[in-house]
């Protein structure tokens, strides 16, 4: 049975785009909007597009919707050294980015290079890392402010969640899918980033709570659905 | 403007190049160092440089220059005073010398002894005459790399990188612009062989690693496994990934991403870095990162890195080389005017060499300085460098820098003119200097009464005042020097461009 349940979020997720990606087809079987709250979503078998024509994002679409997904300013997304825009400057061009000053680039180049994956994880990698930091200073109490993406689990002294089958935990991958991706997690998707808590112990994190907070948004922030359009 | 288009072709090609190897975006890049030190067959590497003479480095200004006293036509044409058209012993290559305190209206003073260039370096410079079928600046730069199409479009770096790049992390590096960063049109290459385009050299290297030197990131090993669960789970359950599956951009994408971790076990972002630790505006150590290792004498060879972006790319072209990175390398100044933040002036006159247009003797005399200087000092660096340690072999060694241009400039001037501008023009010539070329040679000659080039015997190297030298000559010529296999590509044969052929 072919359902396209999250179709609709496809095309979400995807406004902006001139139109040419092509698409199995539309809207959902069932219950219609995935962004609802009744629970996460299942998907089964899905009809590959016959015009498979996605777009890498680019320098400042990235940037933004990085910013936008995890809230933070825009100079806090990525700052080499502390003071060379990632997006703007220093990986500009593997990004997606023109460079008609430096390199007389006056286009961005049609295909990603061999160094975007690796510019594009220095950028998720420093936005997860600051969200991640600002979400646990809130569930310690420390920043007078509410945890944006993690709130409501629970960390015990040593830095390790108390539960990672609790409810909250499935309800931060789902807010971080929905903010990163205009979706709701999966069920399967949550029990990936769950078993990915399992190894970040298993390997002997001194931090495990907020190191896989970090990587749940990187992991999250770095797919392919994230990342094209 | 750089194309570097999405080609269906070129993508499976890369693709299936990769699937040879092995793993799945691997294949091709499963190691730093060349194949046959890793007891592949591949062929031990030749190394390309091309530095660009961006605007128009004309040759009778440089190392084919005409004495007022040899020409019927003196007054009329660009011919120079005899004093300052130096010989140098033991060569036939001449140079010229001159000083000033100005180029046109700007205040630049400028002692220009080309002639000090040619005396050290003469045994491995080829003056090579060449008439050109472009005078449009970005055409003319893409020709000058591509020989105008000489071989189904492919530019002599990716001809390079197809015959040596298969066992380097990135084999084609490009840090020039315009006409010189454009990727060739054949579109039949492995990827591998396309440029990497690098705008910010000496920042680059932090593009190079996912999270080192990222404040706060978790541990490698723990990142790999994030790595892993994207990669291996969140991907392939995405209905976004399964409803494109067949979209080649995410293929390529997935193959790039392959090839991450064989980049990041390099230490790229170290052994790259020209930075020291200087904070706080380079604050290395606060954010876990070091220097190369080679950092400091490639700092000293080349102080300006941080004022000037040519010496900033011929410091990151040295370490790409060095540590068998690349196999070619292109850098080049641009249009842009350079200042020095130092106090030091200008360092890059704006338009480079087409600020001919205004002063054409000042703007060769200072551009041609500026692109002698640097490449003597990369010279240095890699004849510093062995190769091998078992035949003493340096880099230099199996190095050649093709100094590319994309056109000459106009003969005349105005009666008597020292202070005058110039046009473009197709005649011209190039400078090329490797051990690997026939050196301390000119070949072909100057028309002294017109400025003019003329052509060369392509077998044995004898002038031949009634021949011009193509555009797919000259590439023909830089390529079988270089020792790349161009069995089936129609070009022609140069002999007269190889050492000891």
């Amino acid at each position: 049975m072919v359902l396209l349940v999250v179709f609709g979020a496809l095309v979400v997720f995807g406004a902006g785009c001139s139109g040419d990606d092509g698409g199995g087809g539309g809207g959902t079987d069932d219950a219609g909007p995935v962004a609802s709250d009744a629970g996460p979503i299942e998907v089964g078998e899905l009809t590959p597009s016959l015009r498979p024509t996605v777009k890498f994002k680019g320098n400042v679409r990235l940037q933004n919707d990085f910013a936008r997904a995890l809230e933070l300013d825009i100079d806090q997304v990525c700052v080499e050294l502390g003071q060379f825009s990632c997006a703007e400057l220093v990986h500009r061009v593997p990004l997606g980015g023109s460079s008609a000053f430096d390199l007389g680039l006056y286009q961005p180049l049609a295909t990603t290079t061999l160094t975007s994956p690796i510019a594009v994880e220095r950028v998720a990698m420093s936005a997860c890392v600051a969200r991640a930091e600002r979400d646990f200073a809130a569930l310690a109490g420390d920043s007078g402010e509410a945890a944006l993406i993690f709130s409501g689990i629970e960390v015990d002294d040593a830095g390790a969640l108390r539960d990672v089958s609790s409810a909250p935990v499935a309800a931060a991958i789902d807010t971080l899918y929905k903010r990163a991706l205009q979706r709701r997690a999966s069920a399967s998707e949550i029990a990936h980033l769950r078993a990915l808590y399992d190894d970040i112990v298993a390997a002997e994190s001194d931090r495990p709570a907020r190191d896989w907070a970090a990587l749940s948004c990187f992991a999250v922030m770095t797919t392919m659905e994230q990342l094209f359009y | 403007m750089s194309k570097h288009r999405f080609h269906r072709r070129r993508f499976l090609q890369g693709l299936a190049a990769c699937a040879a190897g092995g793993t799945l975006g691997l294949g091709r890049l499963g190691g730093l160092r060349p194949a046959r030190a890793q007891g592949g067959d591949g062929p031990e590497p030749r190394f390309l440089i091309v530095l660009g003479g961006f605007g128009g480095a004309s040759i009778i200004d440089s190392f084919l220059p005409i004495r007022e006293t040899e020409s019927a036509a003196a007054q009329l044409i660009n011919a120079y005073p005899d004093a300052a058209v130096k010989d140098v012993p033991d060569s036939p290559i001449r140079a010229v010398d001159t000083a000033g305190s100005s180029v046109g209206p700007l205040p630049l003073f400028y002692d220009a002894r080309h002639s000090e260039f040619v005396a050290k370096h003469k045994d491995d410079m080829m003056v090579v005459t060449q008439t050109v079928t472009s005078v449009n600046h970005a055409v003319g730069q893409k020709r000058a790399i591509t020989g105008n199409g000489a071989w189904q479009g492919r530019t002599l770096q990716e001809a390079v990188a197809l015959e040596y790049g298969a066992g380097h992390l990135i084999p084609n590096v490009n840090m020039a612009t315009l006409g010189f960063l454009e990727s060739g049109d054949d579109d039949s290459l492995p990827a591998y062989c396309y440029s990497e385009p690098v705008s910010q050299p000496a920042l680059w290297p932090l593009g190079l690693d996912g999270s080192r030197g990222v404040l706060g990131a978790p541990r490698r090993d723990l990142i790999d496994l994030a790595r892993r669960v994207r990669d291996d789970k969140l991907d392939r359950e995405s209905p976004f990934t399964r409803t494109f599956r067949k979209s080649e951009r995410l293929a390529l994408w997935q193959t790039q991403r392959g090839q991450q971790r064989a980049l990041e076990a390099q230490d790229l972002i170290s052994r790259l870095n020209v930075f020291p630790d200087s904070p706080p505006n380079i604050p290395l150590a606060d954010y876990g990162l070091d220097s190369s290792p080679d950092a400091e004498r490639v700092r000293a060879a080349f102080p300006g890195y941080l004022d000037d972006p040519l010496e900033s790319q011929a410091a990151l072209a040295f370490l790409l080389l060095k540590y068998r990175v690349s196999v070619s390398v292109t850098i080049a100044p641009a249009f842009g005017a350079v200042l020095s933040q130092a106090g030091g002036g200008l360092l890059n006159l704006p338009l480079a060499f087409d600020y001919s247009h205004t002063d054409h003797r000042g703007a060769q005399a200072v551009m041609w300085q500026r692109l002698l200087r640097l490449a003597d000092r990369l010279i240095d660096l890699l004849k510093d460098e062995e190769y091998d340690p078992n035949t003493g072999e340096s880099f230099w060694d199996r190095s050649l820098i093709y100094i590319a241009t994309e056109f000459g400039r106009s003969k005349t001037r105005p009666e008597g003119g020292v202070g005058f501008g110039s046009g473009h023009d197709l005649n011209n010539g190039n400078l090329i200097i490797s051990p690997l070329a026939n050196g301390n040679t000119v070949l072909g000659g100057v028309d002294p009464d017109t400025g003019l080039t003329y052509g060369f015997d392509p077998a044995t190297g004898a002038a031949d005042v009634g021949r011009t030298t193509s555009e797919a000559e000259v590439y023909a010529g830089i390529l079988h020097a270089l020792g790349v296999s161009t069995t089936g590509s129609g070009l022609p044969d140069m002999p007269a461009m190889r050492r000891g052929a």
